[in-house]
């Protein structure tokens, strides 16, 4: 990941959370005075390069992890503000990564129930007691990563 | 593992996401993260 790279990545990633979604790479160009082509070739070494997820075949954005650039049954609270999480541990990890407290709405992928979890100071204060269940080894992880 | 575990994992594994220069970690600054929370053996090796 070179430093280009790394320019339109953290350029991509600070316009999400400005605006709560995926800029278009002529966004990002704009922004870094670079040229449209070059963002888009850049979205293409970041995916492989897992520091960001396009959708298949596309250079539209799916994650931007621990974001999620599309609608999931993780929802985030958070000042204010709402995001979709692409797990359990993205929910919480957009907390960390904002460095903020807020309140997760979640579902069980395996028996559908509704799942809360708040966190107070930097802890659960809701959903503690909850347990999470990882399928995939971690070395599998980015095999899938959307099943993951 | 315990919902507060994921939540002191995803605190420690998150926190720099957004940091204006942020660059990213290697495998085995990763799997020190795994296994300050306690996560060891080999369902979690990254590598």
């Amino acid at each position: 990941m070179d430093e280009l790279d790394l320019r339109i990545r953290n350029e991509t990633y600070s316009s999400f959370v400005a605006s709560g979604h995926a800029p278009e790479p002529a966004d990002v160009a704009a922004a870094l005075d670079l040229e449209e082509h070059e963002v888009v070739e850049a979205y293409r070494r970041l995916h492989d390069a897992h520091a960001l997820v396009l959708e298949p075949d596309t250079t539209r954005i799916r994650m931007l992890n621990p974001f999620s650039a599309v609608e999931t049954p993780h929802r985030v609270e958070a000042r204010g503000r709402s995001w979709f999480a692409n797990c359990a541990w993205d929910a919480l990890g957009i907390l960390g990564a904002l460095h903020t407290d807020g309140a997760i709405r979640s579902q069980c992928p395996d028996c559908g129930e509704s799942v809360e979890l708040e966190v107070g100071d930097g802890e659960l204060v809701r959903g503690a007691e909850l347990l999470v269940h990882f399928v995939v080894p971690a070395r599998h992880w980015w095999d899938d990563i959307a099943f993951t | 593992m315990s919902a507060a575990t994921l939540n002191e994992l995803a605190r420690r594994w998150w926190w720099t996401r957004l940091e204006p220069d942020w660059r990213p970690r290697t495998a085995a600054e990763s799997q020190a993260i795994l296994e300050e929370v306690g996560l060891i053996g080999d369902f979690w090796r990254l590598t």
